[in-house]
């Protein structure tokens, strides 16, 4: 007969569990909160409510539902018709994004009513995780680590509490009751808790390194746009408002500002210096890293870039989707559709940075125009908080394919895009010539271009402006050979032309880092950036970025072993660690790694010394676990004095408590009082050492008078006390 | 190590938020995901030291009784110095048990007792308990034999009968007590003898005493004891807990319990596997029951068992007890022949039908056989209680 305890649909008693999952619920409401993604009455209901339900649902866990299932059942409906009536006239899934996060934590809220068993429970999890998950989806910053981390251990604590097995399978037991007592550990639980919990984080951060990052290709995320409120107006009378760019100096140059990027304008100016700040610009959900493209500048008067036509045309809007289509001539159009969200961050420019070739785009405001060279600028700034969509067909072509297009008209339409400056010195078209007599098409012309610069030019923010009067590009190429990115880029376009290709500098931002944690690329103002875009017939404007080597053609898979994540690890370990540190343990690394080569060499005596170590080691450990625990200072006193009294005759009995060995010690006469008082402090001290709770342990003052009076007892050993009876003359009585 | 299904739900909760995590490029999806993934291999790989230098001993009784319920205990020890969470005992000893143990500190020794209700009769040998943990997050458990050595004599069930209807005192008229009688204390008068040393005086024959010069005592017959014989029908048995078998021997054994309790002498007999016919006389109650819990299946048919005796077997016993489990093929004619032809050997014959499961028409046949004959019969239904059963009395 098999005895059993309670039936398998037993409610869960635990207080401990509840708590746990309650807790995880509330801080994934709260981390769904804080993302703005549900609106303020479904978030403060969801706070009060939840822990409510819960408590609820363990007072009732053991009676009968029906009426609590059906009076829920009702609240869901209510729930239902509320989310159907704020999604009814919705024509985007931005629209229905809050009220459905508002219906899942309804949902949540009126889940948490009925929840008497364990599998209750386990659903109760899985909600926790939907919200946290949604949370990160949402989540901008790594500061969402925080809740993450203790959503994190509450979920560990829930997976070890639910990891004992359910009471009704259990043989219930009589009594259970401790026979023996190992070694007291203080603080098991805990830390075999955080051993676990240690193990489980080591091995996770391993795995989310190794996660491959692939394309997306099941679920695309939908087009955002989200406005902070009405939009700061740009100046209508420029055609680009750049905040914080500062005037002109007296040389008419306009230079950097750390928070404003001079090629964001009417001009780029090769001769402005400075440094821009490293604060966040924007961040970029999209499946890959692209250039995020500004504006064009086609017209090159030796040291300003600026675009020769200043039309802009309105987008028009489509009702259905409710984008503006981008259709211009000097756009260009690849095969590959990349959708981009940006979040702003810092403020910018009335221009939109999007990734080449620009289709479609979802923004809060109207007014959107686009130019020739496909620049789109708004009617309002890029405030902080702005949140817009583009939809690129990024040019991907194989070198191939680039190879083979066929000629064009050089003249007409392209003639601003083969512009040089009048008096570009004659080095200069030598110089592009001699680059590309060997190139047999223009394909490998632009790549002969791009090596050379490579090759013979350096990266440099630190080149001092060039003298007056001179060609910036000319300069660059025969006098310094470093620059910026705006002189390396200048260049190239100046060679192209010379060998009659037509081709225009682009700023804008570069790909930025991809944050492992969020997904987003955070682009910083240093991000700031100018590279070059080929016309190729047939193909359209194709960008190259000579100064970090950008390949025109195919755009990277994917990092398929987590190569970002490895990178921004080291990347925040470098930027974290202060440089002397870093040196310090980059000297230390050096020395160990030049002393194991050293060691390599002899590796058998390396070898032997080592076993012999490792062999004195454990001999070491298994004497000192023989020999107990090694004595303190009261033990040695103790011991002392019980030396002592075995010299005097009370032999010693392992049996025998201190409490009894003082006792002993008062009932021999022959012992010298003084001795037995000795006696006294040394047994009280040393009990209440071993004994006592930890608050009435002896200090350090009273254990060094411990260890005194038992050198004292030591001398008084000798001195026999005078005998005296009542029987014995005082003058027989020994001295 | 054997995963759960947690560890599944896990991995298809990874696997899930990596999909959505790829397809809206969200790091953190991949955080969780790998946070659940971290979770199940952590889980799986600790677990294999989850009941790692854990041993265990099982303490339980030599004898046990059918039915009742009998404490065992067992002993789980960690030899290690790290902790032991959530372990469950599983042993087979006295019927199944799982034992559940929360913690196991470093170089403890626990005990816990448990309550079992052994279901069937017979030796318990235990020689190993499983041990399972799936700490620390329930993702795997591990599961580790170990070895230990229980052994338990199960004894049949002993229901308490009061009085025996069919163990009777036998009139002294009966041939076959006043064939031979003997000497004793009892209350019936035999005659007189010479007095010997030892005597009591009360018993001196003071009238024959003065007449003969001598002492003369008087002398009483011994007070018969009456002595019961059950035989058992263990052709066959069937089941897995309280079988026909095991309620004929608890039959038997309350039987003779009773029988002591009134100062009766029992003796009890079946056929053995090997053909032959074991009969236990003269032995104390406890020994009897343990006879009774080693008895098996034998093949042998009852009336075959009771042609196998021999004349001394049955010797100076007055009722036999038949107890027959009413198989639904039973030959029924060959077993009220054989009872009938043991009362020309003893004089009361009593028969128990001891109803099967999924039969109960076949004990209405044995007893309809055994009225017909007019044979003394009672029937035990399957849960009717015995002594009921026995005190009910039907004679052809």
């Amino acid at each position: 007969m098999i005895v059993r305890g309670r039936p398998a649909t037993e409610p869960e008693d635990s207080r401990a569990m509840r708590v746990v999952v309650a807790t995880a619920v509330e801080v994934g409401i709260v981390a769904v909160i804080l993302q703005g993604a549900v609106d303020a009455t479904a978030a403060v209901a969801a706070l009060l409510l939840a822990p409510v339900g819960y408590a609820f649902s363990y007072a009732r866990r053991r009676r009968s539902g029906i009426l609590i299932k059906v009076i829920l059942a009702v609240g869901l409906l209510l729930a239902l018709d509320w989310f159907i009536g704020h999604v009814r006239f919705a024509t985007t899934i931005d629209q229905a994004r809050i009220p459905l996060a508002s219906l899942f934590l309804w949902v949540q809220v009126l889940h948490a009513f009925d929840v008497p068993r364990r599998r209750d429970l386990a659903f109760s999890m899985v909600s926790s995780t939907t919200l946290i998950a949604a949370a990160g989806a949402l989540a901008l910053t790594t500061s969402f680590i925080w809740i993450l981390a203790i959503w994190a251990i509450l979920a560990a604590g829930w997976l070890w509490l639910s990891a004992r097995p359910a009471a009704s399978g259990l043989t219930p037991a009589i009594s259970m009751r401790r026979i023996h007592a190992g070694r007291r550990v203080r603080g098991y639980a805990p830390r075999s808790m955080a051993f676990s919990g240690l193990a489980a984080v080591v091995v996770a951060s391993a795995l989310f390194v190794a996660m491959p990052r692939l394309p997306a290709s099941l679920i695309r995320t939908p087009p955002f746009r989200l406005s902070p409120g009405g939009g700061t107006p740009a100046d209508p009378n420029i055609s680009v408002t750049n905040p914080g760019l500062p005037p002109p100096g007296a040389d008419g140059i306009v230079d950097f500002a750390p928070d404003a990027y001079p090629g964001f304008g009417d001009a780029m100016d090769l001769r402005s210096r400075g440094q821009l700040s490293d604060d966040i610009a924007f961040r970029v959900r999209a499946e890959r890293p692209a250039l995020w493209r500004a504006e064009a500048f086609d017209t090159f008067d030796g040291s300003v870039w600026t675009p020769s036509g200043d039309d802009w045309n309105s987008l028009p809007l489509s009702a259905e989707s409710g984008s503006y289509e981008v259709s211009c001539g000097g756009c260009g159009r690849g095969p590959d559709s990349l959708l981009q969200t940006f979040y702003i961050d810092s403020q910018q420019p009335n221009l939109l940075f999007a990734a080449a070739s620009p289709q479609r785009v979802y923004f809060p405001s109207g007014g959107l125009e686009v130019n020739r060279d496909g620049a789109i600028r708004a009617p309002i700034l890029l405030d902080p908080g702005t949140v817009y969509s583009v939809e690129s067909a990024v040019p991907t072509f194989t070198p191939e394919e680039l190879r083979f297009v066929g000629g064009f008209d050089r003249t007409g339409p392209l003639a601003p895009y083969l512009q040089l400056p009048a008096d570009l010195p004659e080095r200069d078209r030598e110089l592009a010539k001699t680059i590309t007599a060997d190139a047999p098409t223009q394909y490998d012309a632009v790549e002969a271009v791009q090596t050379w610069l490579h090759t013979h030019t350096a990266y440099d923010l630190t080149v001092p402006r060039e003298p007056d009067g001179v060609d910036a590009v000319d300069w660059f190429l025969f006098r310094t050979r470093r620059g910026f990115c705006e002189h390396i880029a200048s260049a190239m376009v100046v060679l192209l032309r010379s060998a009659g290709i037509p081709s225009r500098v682009v700023t804008g931002y570069g790909p930025g880092e991809r944050n492992p944690f969020t997904g987003y690329f955070e682009v910083r103002r240093s991000d700031a950036h100018a590279w070059v875009e080929v016309l190729y017939p047939g193909a359209g404007w194709v960008p190259y970025d000579p100064t970090f080597g950008v390949p025109a053609a195919a755009h990277p898979w994917g990092s398929l072993v987590g190569q970002d994540v490895i990178e921004a690890v080291a990347r925040a370990v470098r930027d974290g660690v202060p440089p002397g540190l870093r040196h310090a343990v980059g000297t230390s690394i050096h020395a160990i790694a030049t002393g194991v080569g050293a060691i390599g060499h002899d590796w058998p005596a390396v070898l032997l010394l080592t076993v012999a170590l490792a062999t004195l080691l454990v001999l070491r450990r298994r004497r000192r676990r023989r020999a107990g625990r090694p004595p303190d200072e009261i033990g040695v006193a103790y011991e002392d004095l019980l030396d002592t009294l075995t010299a005097a005759g009370i032999a010693r009995d392992p049996a025998r408590t201190p409490a009894e060995v003082l006792h002993r010690a008062e009932a021999e006469l022959s012992l010298p009082r003084e001795l037995v008082r000795s006696a006294s402090v040394v047994v009280e001290t040393f009990e209440r050492a071993r004994f006592a709770p930890p608050d009435r342990r002896p200090d350090a003052e009273q254990v060094a008078r411990a260890r005194a009076e038992a050198a004292r007892a030591a001398t008084l050993r000798n001195h026999r006390p005078a005998v005296t009876s009542p029987d014995v003359p005082e003058h027989q009585a020994p001295a | 190590m054997r995963p759960r299904k947690r560890a599944g739900a896990l991995l298809l909760g990874a696997g899930v938020l990596f999909l959505i995590g790829t397809s809206v490029q969200a790091g953190w999806l991949f955080v969780i995901a790998a946070l659940l993934l971290g979770a199940v291999v952590a889980g799986c790989l600790l677990s294999f030291g989850s009941v790692r230098g854990l041993t265990a001993t099982l303490s339980a009784p030599d004898e046990a009784e059918q039915g009742l319920e009998t404490v065992v205990e067992l002993r789980l020890e960690n030899g290690r110095r790290t902790t032991r969470w959530n372990v469950v005992a599983i042993d087979q000893h006295l019927g199944r048990a799982e034992s559940f143990v929360p913690v196991i500190r470093g170089g403890d020794a626990l005990e816990i007792a448990t309550l079992r209700i052994p279901p069937r009769r017979g030796e318990n040998f235990t020689t190993s308990v499983e041990l399972r943990s799936s700490a620390p997050f329930g993702v795997a458990e591990r599961r580790h034999p170990v070895a230990v050595d229980a052994r338990t004599l199960v004894l049949p069930r002993v229901f308490p009968l009061g009085s025996l209807p069919f163990v009777e005192p036998v009139p002294t008229s009966e041939p076959a007590t006043r064939s031979a009688p003997r000497r004793g204390h009892g209350p019936d008068y035999l005659g007189v003898r010479e007095y010997r040393t030892g005597d009591s005086m009360r018993h001196v024959h003071w009238g024959l005493t003065a007449r003969h010069g001598q002492v003369m005592v008087r002398e009483f017959e011994e007070e018969r004891t009456r002595r019961v014989a059950i035989a058992l029908d263990t052709e066959r048995d069937r089941g897995d807990g309280w079988t026909p078998l095991d309620r004929a021997c608890a039959a038997a054994a309350s039987i003779m319990d009773a029988a002591a309790a009134h100062g009766h002498g029992s003796r009890v007999l079946a056929a053995t596997a090997d053909g032959d016919v074991d009969v236990l006389a003269r032995s104390e109650l406890r020994e009897q029951l343990r006879w009774l819990a080693r008895v098996t299946p034998s093949g042998v048919p009852l009336p075959t068992a009771l042609d196998l005796l021999g004349p001394d077997d049955l010797r100076g016993v007055e009722t036999i007890v038949l107890l027959v489990p009413a198989w639904p093929d039973l030959d029924t004619g060959s077993m009220v022949a054989a009872a009938a032809g043991l009362k020309d050997r003893i004089a009361r014959v009593a028969c128990l039908a001891i109803a099967v499961d999924d039969d109960p028409a076949g004990a209405r046949r044995l007893t309809d056989a055994l009225d017909a004959a007019g044979l003394d019969r009672r029937t035990w239904p399957r849960d009717a209680d015995l002594a009921e059963a026995l005190a009910e009395e039907v004679l052809g």
